[in-house]
C-alpha cells in the first residue's frame, strides 16, 4: 500500500480582483501516491494550474490561500506546506517539489546562458555537496581555506567580503567547473545529443523542444519526489511533444519520481497517466484510474468532457452553456447549469467528494 | 491532379522572407517559407493543410489570398478551364505578349489596385486568436460593418441590417452588437472574426488554427458552426491546423506540407488509413490517442524540425528520415500520384 | 431612418463608452493626485472663462484691448496689496509702472490657455500625422523622418525662438506669435517620436493584417485602426506639455522676447519685477508680491498639468488600468 506524498485537504483559494472575490478553488481535495503520475484536467478557468502553483505556495497576489492544508512526506515526516515559512519553503521548491512550467521560453530568463541557470539550482540546493566535492580536489592552500569556511560557516562576514574582491575570487571558477560538469551531465540525461553547445546558449537561441528539455533539466536537477507539470506540451510541435512525454516517461522510470500532470489534453492524459483527477471550476469532480475513467465515466461533465472530443464521421459533440464566472459562482453544485441530469438538490446543497470504489471517487448528487 | 471544379489553385507558388545583415543590410539569406506550392482547391469542400510549426503553411494560405505579395509563381481564383488550358498552351508554345495579357486578367498574382480590392471581398480569413484579431477599440458593430464600408456594398440602415444578420448566423445577438471585443468570451470573440469574415458574402475562407486559442468545450461549437456555415453558404475552406484529429473530421481533402513543400495529398480518410510520406507516419503516430486501452506504435522523429533558411539538399526530410536513401540527398522527389487522388513526394514511391 | 430610432441608436452606442466612463471616473477617485490636478486645472480654465466679470476691462490705459494690463499711474515704484493708487482699487497691488497685478493675473490665465493650446495642439497634429506616416511605411520614409527629427531636436529652443523672431517680427508678425511658432517646431518631434514607436508596435498585430485582408486603404488602417489605439501616450505627453510650454513662454518673456509691453501674461509680470526681486537693503522682501504672485499662478498652473498628465497615464494606461 503505497503512502500518499501529498495531500491536499479542503483547499480554499481566492482571487481579490477589481471586478470581485474570485472563488477559483472550493475546497479542493486531492491525494497524490508516491511514484505514481497524477493527471489533473479541466479547460481553461477550472483552477488546475493554481491549485499546481498552491502546492508551492506560489500563487500570485492578488489571490490569497484562505483554508485547508497541503500535507507533504517529507523524508517521512508529515508536513503542512501552508504553515511553513519561506525559509522552509524555499528548500522545498527544487529540492522536495519541482514544476515545469507551460512556455519554456518564458520559464527561462533570457539573459542568462542555459549553464547559468541550471547551476543556479545546484549552487542553491546542493551546495555543501560541491564545495565537498571540490574538496577532494589538488587546490592551492588559499583557495582549501576558503572552501573550508564556505562549509563550516557560509554566511561569514569575511566570506562575503573576499567573494566581492575581483582577482581573489577566482576561486569560484573551481565551484563553477566541478558544477558545470554535473550540468552536462544532467543535459544528456534529457536526451540532449550536444550538451556543450546548448550549455553556453541563451533560452531565445533555442527551440521549443530544445528550451523544454532545458526547463525540465533545472527542475529535475536535484532530483525531486514531486515534479508538477503544467501543460509542458501544449505549445510544442506534435512530433515534438512525442518526444517529450518520452522523455518524461523515461526520467520517472529513472529517477521514481512522482508527477502531477496538468493538461486540459485527454490524450496526454491516457498516454501518461496512472491516475486522473478531473476539475471544474475550482472544484474536483472525479478522480479515478485512467482505465476506469476513460471506461466509465460517472461524472456528468467527465460524460461530456469524453463525448466532445472530435471523432470522425460524427457530429461535433460540445457542452451546453458556458464557464460560469467564479466571482459569483453558481449555488450548490457548480455544475448544475449545465448538467443534462440536474436534480433540486443540485441547486442548493454542494456535493462531497465520496468514493465509489478504491479506484474512483464522485462529486455527485447522483451518487 | 483533377482540374473539375477548382475554386482557388495556385502553380508553384514561392514567398521567401530576405534576410539582412551586415552595415549596409544587405540580403545575406532568405527565408524559403513556401517553396514552389502547386494545390488546387475544389468548391464547396473544406481543404485542410496539417504541418508543424514553421512548415509555411500560414504563409501559404496568407500569400494565397494576397496578403502578402508572392515572389513567383501564380494563383488562379475562380478561373474557367478554357482559360487555364489557354494558358498552359501559351506556356509550351512560349509566346509571351499574349501570356503576359492573359496572366494579367486572371492570374491573382499579379493583380494590384482596384482589382485586387474587388478580389478581397471573396476571399476572407479568420485568425488564431480573436484576442489579437480584433481592434480592442472598437464596437463590434464597427467591426462587422467595417467590410462593408470598405468594399462599399452597403450603407446606413441596409448596413445595419446586413450586420444583424450575419450576427445572428453566428450565434449572436443586437445586444452585443454595442460592445468592445474586451467584454467578450474567447469563443464569442472568435465568433465575432468569423461574422466578419463573412459579411462581404466571400466564396474563399481560409481559417488559420481558428480552434486552437479556446476551450475545449467551445472547439466543438465552432466546429459545428463552421460545418453549418459552409452549407449554408456554399463556402468554399482552407482550413489549417496542427490538431490532426479536428482536421480529420471536418476536411474532405488534406495535404501535409513539411518546410514550404507539400510531402503529401490525399482524400482524409485515405490519408489517415493509409499515410505514405514517411513524415506523415511520423506525424500520424505521434497524436495521443484518448484511449488509454489503445496501444499504438509511436515513431518518434529524431532532432529538431530545420530552418527555413538553408533547408536540407535534395528531398528535405531526409536527416531525419528512417528510410533515407543515397538519392534522397541529392535529388528532390517530386508530388506524384499514386492511385486514388493519393498524391506523395517521396523516392521511395518513384516509379 | 427618423429622428427618435436615429438617438436610440446613438445612445447604444455610445453606452458602452459611457461604461468605460465609468470606470475611468472610479479610477479617478482612486487616486487623489489626480482629483487635485484635475480641480486645479478646473479652476484655471473657470479663472479664464469668467476674466470678463472677476477683472472687468474698461480701464481707460487699456486702450480698448482688455489683454493689457491698465496701468494705474505712472510710478516705477510697485505698490503693495490692498492699496489703492489713484482712485483704482488694487487687490494684489501693482508691479513696476502701476500695472495691476490682479488684473495681470487673471486675465494672464486667457493667455497661458491660448499660449499652451495654440502651441500644443499644432504640434501634436504634426507629430501624429508624421509619426504615423513613419511607423506605418518604414524603409526610407521613416529614416528620412527620424533624422529630420534629430536635426530639429539638436536645436536649442531658445537659440531658434530668437532667430524666429529676428526674421519674423520685421515682416509684421506679432512677437508672442513668433515664438509660439518656435515652439511648435522645435515641439512636434518628441510627438512623433512617440507616435512612431507606437505605430511600429501596433502595424504588427493582427488587426492590423485583417484589417488590409478586407480592403482597407492604408489611410483609413492608420487613421482607424493604428491611431485610436496609439494615442494615450501622445495625450499623456500633451497635458504635460501645456504646463511646460507655458512655463517655457514665461521665460522668454522675462527676457524680453515673449509678449509685448503691458500684455497680461504672467511672465510679463514676472519681468516687470525684475528690478524688484531683492528691494530695499532694510527690507529686502518688500515687493514680494511682484513676483511671488505672477509665480504662484504659473506653478500652480504647471501642477496642475502636470499632475493631471500623470493621472491620465496611471488612468488610461491599458496594461496597469485593470489591476
Amino acid at each position: 500500500m503505497s503512502k500518499n506524498l501529498l495531500t491536499i485537504e479542503d483547499l480554499i483559494l481566492r482571487f481579490y480582483t477589481y471586478e470581485g472575490i474570485v472563488e477559483a478553488l472550493d475546497k479542493v481535495n486531492l491525494k497524490i501516491k508516491d511514484g505514481e503520475t497524477l493527471g489533473v484536467v479541466g479547460e481553461t478557468g477550472c483552477g488546475k494550474t493554481v491549485t499546481g502553483l498552491s502546492t508551492l505556495v506560489l500563487v500570485p497576489p492578488p489571490g490569497k490561500i484562505e483554508g485547508g492544508h497541503i500535507l507533504f512526506d517529507k523524508k517521512g515526516k508529515t508536513v503542512d506546506l501552508l504553515s511553513q515559512d519561506e525559509a522552509f519553503l524555499r528548500d522545498i521548491r527544487g529540492e522536495d517539489i519541482s514544476m515545469v512550467f507551460q512556455d519554456p521560453r518564458s520559464a527561462l530568463n533570457p539573459v542568462y546562458t542555459v549553464r547559468e541557470q541550471i547551476s543556479e539550482v545546484f549552487l542553491h540546493h546542493r551546495r555543501r555537496e560541491f564545495i565537498e566535492q571540490v574538496l577532494k580536489r589538488p587546490l592551492t592552500g588559499f583557495e582549501r581555506k576558503i572552501y573550508e569556511k564556505m562549509l563550516e560557516n557560509p554566511e561569514s562576514f569575511t566570506l562575503k567580503v573576499i567573494s566581492k574582491i575581483p582577482i581573489i575570487n577566482r576561486y569560484k571558477r573551481k565551484l563553477k567547473d566541478e558544477i558545470s560538469s554535473e550540468v552536462i551531465r544532467v543535459l544528456k540525461e534529457m536526451q540532449i545529443s550536444d550538451p556543450e553547445r546548448v550549455v553556453d546558449m541563451y533560452p531565445h537561441e533555442l527551440s521549443g523542444g530544445m528550451a523544454q528539455r532545458v526547463v525540465i533539466a533545472i527542475a529535475l536537477a536535484c532530483n525531486p519526489k514531486l515534479l508538477i507539470a503544467d501543460e509542458p506540451t501544449t505549445n510544442l510541435d506534435v512530433t515534438i511533444q512525442l518526444q517529450i512525454l518520452n522523455l518524461i516517461r523515461e526520467l520517472k522510470r529513472k529517477f521514481g519520481s512522482t508527477i502531477e500532470y496538468i493538461t486540459h489534453d485527454l490524450g496526454v492524459v491516457a498516454e501518461m497517466c496512472d491516475r486522473v483527477a478531473v476539475m471544474y471550476a475550482g472544484n474536483i469532480v472525479e478522480v479515478a484510474d485512467v482505465m476506469e475513467l476513460f471506461k466509465n465515466p460517472l461524472h456528468p461533465y467527465t460524460k461530456a468532457l469524453l463525448e466532445s472530443i472530435p471523432r470522425p464521421g460524427k457530429e461535433f459533440k460540445s457542452i451546453e452553456g458556458t464557464v460560469p464566472s467564479l466571482i459569483n459562482p453558481p449555488k450548490g453544485c457548480r455544475f448544475h447549469e449545465r448538467c443534462p441530469y440536474a436534480m433540486e438538490i443540485c441547486t442548493k446543497e454542494k456535493p462531497v467528494l465520496k468514493e465509489i470504489t478504491k479506484k474512483h471517487s464522485i462529486q455527485c448528487h447522483l451518487y | 491532379m483533377s482540374k473539375v471544379s477548382a475554386l482557388i489553385e495556385t502553380e508553384a507558388l514561392k514567398k521567401y522572407y530576405p534576410i539582412t545583415g551586415g552595415i549596409l543590410r544587405r540580403r545575406v539569406g532568405e527565408v524559403r517559407a513556401v517553396d514552389g506550392v502547386s494545390l488546387n482547391i475544389p468548391k464547396k469542400k473544406c481543404f485542410g493543410l496539417v504541418g508543424e510549426s514553421g512548415c509555411g503553411k500560414t504563409t501559404f494560405a496568407k500569400t494565397m489570398i494576397r496578403l502578402l505579395k508572392p515572389n513567383s509563381g501564380h494563383i488562379y481564383f475562380d478561373v474557367p478551364e478554357d482559360i487555364k488550358e489557354e494558358i498552359a498552351k501559351l506556356e509550351q508554345s512560349k509566346k509571351s505578349p499574349e501570356l503576359k495579357k492573359l496572366r494579367a486578367q486572371y492570374d491573382l498574382a499579379t493583380f494590384r489596385g482596384k482589382k485586387l480590392k474587388s478580389m478581397r471581398r471573396k476571399m476572407q480569413i479568420v485568425y488564431q486568436d480573436p484576442t489579437r484579431s480584433l481592434n480592442p477599440r472598437m464596437l463590434v458593430k464597427d467591426i462587422v460593418g467595417e467590410p462593408l464600408i470598405v468594399q462599399k456594398l452597403a450603407k446606413g440602415t441596409e448596413r445595419r441590417k446586413k450586420t444583424l444578420e450575419i450576427l445572428g448566423k453566428v450565434g449572436l445577438t443586437e445586444k452585443h452588437m454595442y460592445r468592445y471585443p474586451h467584454e467578450f468570451s474567447g469563443g464569442q470573440r472568435q465568433r465575432i472574426a468569423i461574422a466578419r469574415a463573412l459579411v462581404t458574402n466571400p466564396e474563399f475562407v481560409v481559417l488559420d488554427e481558428p480552434t486552437s486559442s479556446v476551450d475545449v468545450s467551445v472547439r466543438s461549437q465552432l466546429l459545428n458552426l463552421f460545418q453549418d456555415l459552409r452549407k449554408e453558404l456554399g463556402l468554399t475552406y482552407l482550413f489549417i491546423s496542427h490538431d490532426l484529429s479536428i482536421v480529420e473530421c471536418i476536411a474532405d481533402q488534406v495535404a501535409v506540407m513539411y518546410l514550404g513543400k507539400i510531402v503529401e495529398l490525399a482524400e482524409t480518410t485515405e490519408l489517415y488509413k493509409n499515410p505514405l510520406h514517411p513524415y506523415s507516419l511520423a506525424l500520424f503516430s505521434s497524436i495521443p490517442i484518448p484511449d488509454p486501452a489503445v496501444k499504438r506504435k509511436r515513431i518518434e522523429l529524431k532532432g529538431e524540425v530545420p530552418s527555413p533558411v538553408n533547408p536540407p539538399t535534395g528531398c528535405r526530410f531526409h536527416p531525419r528520415c528512417s528510410e533515407v536513401m543515397e538519392l534522397c540527398r541529392k535529388e528532390e522527389p517530386e508530388l506524384i500520384d499514386v492511385g486514388n487522388g493519393h498524391f506523395v513526394a517521396c523516392h521511395l514511391f518513384h516509379k | 431612418m427618423d429622428i427618435k430610432s436615429k438617438l436610440h441608436e446613438f445612445r447604444l452606442g455610445m453606452q458602452p463608452s459611457i461604461d468605460e466612463l465609468k470606470f475611468t471616473a472610479t479610477r479617478i477617485k482612486s487616486s487623489p493626485l489626480s482629483i487635485v490636478g484635475a480641480a486645479i486645472v478646473i479652476f484655471f480654465i473657470i479663472l479664464a472663462l469668467a476674466a470678463s466679470w472677476i477683472a472687468p476691462p474698461g480701464h481707460p490705459s487699456q486702450g480698448g484691448n482688455p489683454y493689457m494690463m491698465p496701468k494705474f499711474g505712472i510710478l516705477a515704484t510697485p505698490q503693495p496689496p490692498g492699496s489703492t493708487v489713484k482712485g483704482n482699487y488694487a487687490q494684489f497691488g501693482t508691479t513696476a509702472w502701476q500695472y495691476d497685478i490682479y488684473y495681470g493675473c487673471i486675465w494672464g490665465s486667457r493667455s497661458a490657455f491660448r499660449v499652451g493650446i495654440l502651441v500644443v495642439i499644432p504640434s501634436l497634429l504634426i507629430g501624429l500625422a508624421l509619426g504615423t506616416l513613419a511607423g506605418y511605411y518604414g524603409g526610407y520614409l521613416d529614416e528620412l523622418l527620424m533624422r529630420f527629427t534629430d536635426i530639429i531636436i539638436a536645436f536649442p529652443s531658445l537659440i531658434l525662438c530668437m532667430a524666429f523672431i529676428v526674421v519674423l517680427v520685421p515682416i509684421g508678425i506679432e512677437r508672442l506669435d513668433a515664438v509660439m511658432l518656435a515652439f511648435v517646431i522645435v515641439g512636434w518631434p518628441s510627438y512623433a517620436r512617440i507616435i512612431r514607436g507606437e505605430a511600429l508596435r501596433i502595424k504588427n498585430e493582427d488587426y492590423i493584417e485583417a484589417a488590409k485582408s478586407i480592403g482597407c486603404s492604408d489611410f483609413r488602417v492608420m487613421l482607424k485602426h493604428i491611431l485610436p489605439n496609439s494615442i494615450y501616450p501622445v495625450v499623456i505627453m500633451a497635458s504635460l506639455d501645456i504646463g511646460t510650454i507655458v512655463l517655457g513662454v514665461a521665460a522668454l518673456t522675462f527676457l524680453g522676447l515673449g509678449a509685448p509691453e503691458g500684455w497680461a501674461d504672467w511672465g510679463q509680470l514676472i519681468a516687470y519685477s525684475r528690478n524688484f526681486i531683492y528691494g530695499k537693503p532694510t527690507d529686502p522682501y518688500c515687493y514680494w508680491y511682484t513676483f511671488i504672485i505672477p509665480g504662484l499662478f504659473i506653478s500652480f498652473f504647471t501642477l496642475g498639468w502636470n499632475l493631471l498628465g500623470d493621472a491620465f497615464r496611471d488612468i488610461l494606461d491599458p496594461t496597469i488600468r485593470r489591476k
